[in-house]
């Protein structure tokens, strides 16, 4: 059994302009000691999905379909009786057997309260251990994350602490409990390119020491090159391309995998110019009937436009929702 | 933090001379004289015995080179409408009983009003939410004066409840306390409640609740104090505004403070009494104000006291 299976997950937003459906039918696994990679752009519903897992979705948004399944565990309040027991199923399981890395460290670590109080926090909230244990497991979880005289930085505050080391402080909290998956909500995008690599080398320690299944959210297909042993392309709110790392890079189907590989700049190569794709996302009030894809491809037919593509399987992990894979437009 | 306090209160003193320079020379271009009244004329002897007594005869740098050094040694003067008081004396007579009644209107506001502003900014229940706005915007928008004859009816006259004149007992303070604290209520209510949301929305709650912390611990622990730091700018200002007395609750409840003195000396043209006033006042609003910048610098260690 897979650690964490998501199927065909839908949560949508309710506007005043109306409803927006931010993700619309995603569904992946991920298994111990697993990285996956979850790309896409701003709004294809990455963070939506994560949030949907967590709990932690704005009072508007709600999961109006699918399934969560974490150790065999749904995860969806209205597969229970009340909302008040999910309420007590997830929040044991979070910041536990969950921890979840922020995007902005600038912005997630609380300004007026101690580091010491933010980070024993997790431990005291899931474990029965006295405050002085706590303090003592939050000293190491410190050292772990490569924070130099942990004892002091203890005691300050979120302002005395750079970029990189808040982010690193991030990761400490969602440590706290040694969790089985770890959701990285694009930990690298608020950082400088060279603490970016530390970040990065520190999440790749994380599975070997633990071994946590780790999802990793970006929109840099750079980071996830270096990390994930498998991809998920996100656009629209749905899936477009999942399979390995190989797959991906080397043998792209979907025109907007193909179209996000343009935008990496490649040093070897003495090209000026990278390729951006032209036009934006769909607009998820009103999704298109076809592929989300369709107004920005340079290969779209009549048929992406009005009828949602197929599943199509390439290998056994390698599968892409595009209409020029599928056997009948062949 | 000592050097923070001690440069704060030089500061404060440089700001008492300013204010005091201030007022000596605006106080005296105000028409009139504390001399008879208008209308009915003195006698030229007179008017001069009096001007000569307090110095008045003299050119105006002059008086007010004598008022500061008198000033400096402690020395404001006796009232010139009533002769034999001290101007220290009036203050200090009618100080406690407005610094009580005023401390008292601070401390119930800020109790009813932050009650008021988080249920307010925390309740789903729409009517709620829509009858504390309504109480905050009646408060802001009823002048003091009418607020307090409409308790005074209600609670003094048909039920009975509390007494009306003076604050000889503890239930004499009820009904000055409520007609003071009433704007304060809603203004803090209206602080409390905008900042909390505002505060629930940023980012550190969702990693707070992400950490599995129970709501009510996400809300006081991380939420209230955040939200904090705008009631407490703003309750240095509303401490001072509250302890120098309102001319119109003392009157209405006959009650012997400073703040219908204050009112009362500038009509009158009391030169002495104005000045020691408002150097009284001024005091405390810097007092008030470092307190409230030190208070501000505990909940937000961001902050740094520096001048």
């Amino acid at each position: 059994m897979a650690l964490l299976q998501i199927d065909n997950l839908q949560t949508s937003f309710t506007s005043e302009q109306g409803v927006v459906k931010a993700v619309r039918g995603v569904s992946f696994s991920v298994d111990k000691g697993e990285i996956l990679g979850i790309v896409g752009e701003s709004g294809s519903g990455k963070s939506v999905t994560m949030f949907s897992l967590m709990g932690l979705l704005a009072n508007n948004g709600k999961i109006v379909g699918g399934d969560i399944l974490f150790n065999g565990q749904s995860l969806v309040p209205s597969n229970y009786n009340t909302y008040k027991e999910y309420k007590q199923v997830i929040s044991k399981i979070r910041g536990n057997t969950i921890g979840m890395i922020f995007q902005d460290p600038m912005t997630f670590l609380n300004p007026v309260l101690k580091i010491k109080t933010q980070l024993m926090e997790p431990i005291l909230n899931h474990h029965k251990v006295s405050r002085k244990e706590a303090y003592n497991r939050a000293i190491n979880l410190l050292k772990q994350v490569g924070i130099p005289s942990p004892e002091k930085r203890m005691n300050q505050y979120p302002f005395e602490f750079s970029g990189g080391m808040r982010q690193r402080i991030v990761i400490a909290m969602a440590l706290a409990c040694t969790p089985s998956l770890i959701i990285a909500d694009e930990p690298t995008t608020a950082l400088d390119v060279t603490i970016q690599a530390q970040i990065l080398e520190l999440i790749d320690s994380l599975r070997n020491k633990t071994d946590a299944g780790i999802i990793l959210i970006t929109h840099d297909l750079g980071v996830v090159a270096k990390l994930c042993d498998n991809i998920a392309i996100m656009y629209g709110g749905m899936i477009v391309e999942k399979g390995s790392a190989e797959d991906i890079f080397y043998n792209a189907q979907h025109p907007y995998t193909l179209g996000l590989l343009g935008c990496i700049s490649n040093p070897e190569k003495d090209e000026d110019e990278l390729t951006p794709i032209p036009g934006s996302p769909p607009d998820l009030l009103k999704p298109p009937a076809g592929c989300p894809f369709v107004d920005r491809c340079q290969k779209a037919m009549k048929v992406c436009k009005y009828h949602m593509p197929y599943k199509s399987v390439i290998t056994k992990e390698h599968s892409v929702s595009c209409w020029l894979q599928d056997e009948r437009s062949k | 933090m000592i050097k923070f306090i001690c440069k704060r209160l030089l500061a404060g003193i440089l700001s008492l001379f300013i204010l005091a320079t201030i007022t000596f020379f605006t106080m005296r271009i105000i028409p009139g004289s504390p001399f008879g009244q208008e209308g009915i004329a003195m006698s030229p002897q007179v008017a001069e015995a009096l001007n000569k007594k307090y110095a008045l005869d003299k050119s105006l740098p002059e008086q007010y080179l004598i008022y500061l050094q008198n000033a400096l040694q402690g020395d404001f003067g006796e009232s010139i409408k009533r002769p034999g008081m001290d101007v220290t004396y009036i203050i200090s007579r009618g100080a406690p009983s407005t610094i009580k009644l005023g401390f008292y209107a601070f401390s119930f506001a800020m109790v009813v009003g932050l009650t008021l502003g988080i249920i307010s900014a925390l309740t789903k229940k729409r009517w709620l939410q829509g009858i504390i706005t309504f109480i905050a915007t009646l408060g802001v928008s009823i002048p003091s004066f009418l607020m307090a004859m409409l308790l005074m009816i209600i609670f003094g006259v048909t039920l009975k409840l509390f007494p009306l004149v003076g604050l000889n007992t503890p239930k004499h303070y009820v009904l000055p306390t409520i007609s003071l604290a009433i704007y304060p209520i809603s203004v803090i209510t209206r602080l409390t409640r905008s900042s909390l949301r505002d505060v629930m929305n940023k980012d550190y709650i969702t990693l707070a609740r992400s950490k599995g912390s129970k709501e009510l611990v996400v809300i006081i622990k991380h939420g209230l104090k955040n939200a904090l730091l705008p009631i407490v700018t703003y309750s240095g200002p509303l401490i001072a505004y509250l302890m120098t007395g309102s001319f119109v609750i003392e009157s209405l409840f006959s009650i012997p403070g400073i703040g219908s003195e204050f009112v009362n000396s500038i009509t009158n043209r009391d030169y002495t009494l104005i000045m020691g006033m408002s150097i009284f006042f001024g005091s405390l609003v810097i007092i008030t104000s470092l307190l409230a910048d030190i208070v501000s610098a505990i909940v937000d260690p961001r902050i740094k006291l520096k001048v």
